[in-house]
């Protein structure tokens, strides 16, 4: 690989490292470089296992490796979650306790708990005992988080379909006891 | 046979058919988002809605063509109907109450 196409490769990785979760159209306006070469040096870097992809809906996401130790289809799962979003939000903000979230976000307890284990579970959030409460901090980079959900968003089918699960939930008493 | 009767046999497109299938459309989405809700979130319980909307839209179906079905009893066909709409309605049930 000559010099420009080893600087070509690391202007890409550098770009997928600053924003992970960002796709094809969004490298290519962004870094001004040709469609060709960038698909090019995607597929270079995905065989040199510096970065992954995920394709959702119409395109293919890259994630530079190394982002989330694991789970990382679960985490790309959350992110197509309305309410998942708005709660990472909300602890990227402050330090929210569950009352903080269920009180600004106005849905079920039930509903924000479910979301609150699975987000400790896949390390995008964190538990930190505050006397009697417990309260939530960001897991990873914050700046990860907020460049992950800017490039990673659900379509009004995933919103939909979230919103009908959140209904579920919400009339179930079963997240109460978790 | 039963299926040409019911091509030869169906009315003009009318205010009722165009509700039916309406109906049946709504159905058919409220199915296809229960699929995508569980996929995404693995709550089981969701499973039991999607066969509830997955069973109404075939009670719609069912019920648009009875009157071509001349080999059912009218008796036999509005038996199942109302089993159909026992077993939704069930299945809504457990969908809201089921633990895990």
């Amino acid at each position: 690989m000559n010099d420009e196409s080893n600087s070509n490769a690391n202007r890409v990785l550098q770009h997928i490292q600053d924003n992970p979760g960002c796709h094809l159209r969004k490298i290519k306006r962004e870094l001004d470089m040709s469609m060709g070469t960038i698909q090019y040096h995607l597929i270079l870097l995905e065989k040199q296992g510096k970065v992954s992809s995920e394709r959702h809906n119409l395109h293919k996401y890259y994630f530079p490796i190394g982002l989330f130790e694991q789970n990382e289809k679960d985490i790309l799962k959350i992110l197509n979650q309305e309410t998942a979003r708005e709660i990472l939000m909300i602890i990227l903000e402050k330090k929210p306790t569950q009352t903080d979230i269920v009180n600004i976000i106005k849905i079920s307890s039930a509903s924000v708990n479910w979301h609150i284990k699975r987000l400790v579970e896949l390390g995008l959030i964190l538990e930190q005992k505050d006397g009697k409460f417990k309260r939530y901090t960001a897991g990873i980079d914050s700046k990860h988080i907020v460049s992950l959900m800017k490039n990673y968003h659900p379509n009004i089918w995933n919103k939909w379909s979230n919103r009908l699960a959140e209904m579920f939930l919400t009339l179930s008493k079963e997240d109460k006891e978790q | 046979m039963i299926l040409s009767n019911v091509f030869l046999e169906t009315e003009p497109f009318g205010i009722e058919s165009g509700i039916e299938l309406g109906i049946v459309a709504f159905a058919l989405i409220l199915f296809a988002l229960s699929i995508t809700a569980y996929r995404n979130t693995n709550i089981k319980k969701i499973l039991f809605a999607a066969a509830a909307f997955a069973l109404f839209a075939i009670q719609l179906f069912v019920d648009s063509i009875e009157g071509y079905l001349v080999s059912l009893d009218e008796n036999i066909t509005g038996i199942i109907l109302k089993l159909m709409t026992f077993v939704i309605l069930a299945l809504l049930f457990v969908a809201i109450v089921k633990k895990k």
